[in-house]
């Protein structure tokens, strides 16, 4: 197996774990705050995750000028404040956060094993394709141990 | 949302555990075993171990020996591991090892690397939430 087919079937396997960890809550879990004043939520991370996809593999990696996901006006705390226990935010975070892996899965079908080579700045921590995808992969574990313990706060389920 | 609070403070208990969680998942020689030089479908590192898997964190007790005991235990594994690391080079990423206690199973150098990656990072997401929990600490 190659390192990229390696580190895409890693990503795949975050992408399942925060699926699970979000399956079956209502719109008042999925929005509920973890200890006060924190604002952190199940829908916060969802958005926080497609806003995350978003740049590392279609503004970084394909360089598309588009404005960030969730991110109005350079504010970066409205990812999780403006999660809230609505129907319509909810099937926006996940339809949005669904949508941004297609477009990267798309981003890449287009890489060669080779293209984790390449490197855009070398005086950067992530300047290179293989960086991105590894700090793509620390994003998704870290959050998902987030979600670990909201979960478990929420209604008792742990697991994998 | 009192409620909610209540069930969060319930994984307190879990702070102290977290160090020798750590320990015990360390990749250091002993846990990887002589490298079996096989290339092919990689298989996954197991969550658990066999015998007693959740004794690193039944174990973890608010008594200071304990809790020197699991950073000196994680900060001794560490250095085991980086002194593996450093007999690894960049092209024996691809080669299988056995993994200990696990007959006939093997991983690959990369997938034991970005595993610990993933081990550490989902952990320090545990970390996060449990020291805001106890102080009120934040950030990375």
């Amino acid at each position: 197996m190659s390192e990229l087919a390696a580190l895409r079937r890693w990503l795949g396997d975050l992408r399942s774990t925060v699926e699970r960890k979000a399956e079956g809550l209502t719109p008042d879990q999925l929005a509920a705050r973890s200890v006060p004043p924190s604002q952190l939520s199940v829908l916060g991370l969802v958005r926080h995750l497609a806003q995350m996809e978003h740049y590392w593999f279609v503004l970084t990696l394909s360089r598309a000028d588009e404005p960030q996901l969730y991110v109005p006006d350079g504010d970066w705390d409205a990812q999780f404040r403006d999660a809230v226990a609505d129907e319509a935010v909810v099937a926006d975070a996940f339809d949005t956060w669904r949508a941004t892996c297609a477009r990267a899965d798309a981003v890449m079908d287009g890489l060669d094993p080779a293209d984790l080579e390449f490197v855009w700045d070398p005086d950067d921590r992530i300047g290179s394709v293989r960086d991105a995808l590894i700090q793509v992969l620390y994003e998704y574990s870290r959050h998902c141990g987030h979600l670990d313990l909201l979960r478990e706060a929420i209604d008792g389920r742990t697991g994998e | 949302m009192a409620h909610y609070r209540t069930r969060i403070v319930r994984v307190r208990w879990l702070a102290g555990r977290h160090e020798r969680h750590v320990a015990a998942r360390g990749p250091g020689p002993a846990h990887a075993g002589e490298p079996a030089g096989r290339e092919g479908d990689v298989r996954r590192i197991p969550r658990q171990l066999p015998a007693h898997p959740d004794l690193d964190f039944n174990g973890a007790v608010g008594t200071q020996e304990c809790v020197d005991d699991a950073f000196t235990t994680w900060r001794r594994e560490i250095v085991k591991a980086e002194r593996w690391f450093d007999s690894v080079s960049e092209s024996d990423l691809g080669r299988m090892l056995p993994i200990a206690r696990r007959e006939g199973e093997e991983v690959s150098i990369r997938d034991l690397v970005v595993h610990m990656i993933e081990e550490y990072a989902r952990h320090c997401g545990h970390a996060d939430l449990l020291r805001e929990c106890i102080d009120g600490r934040t950030g990375q």
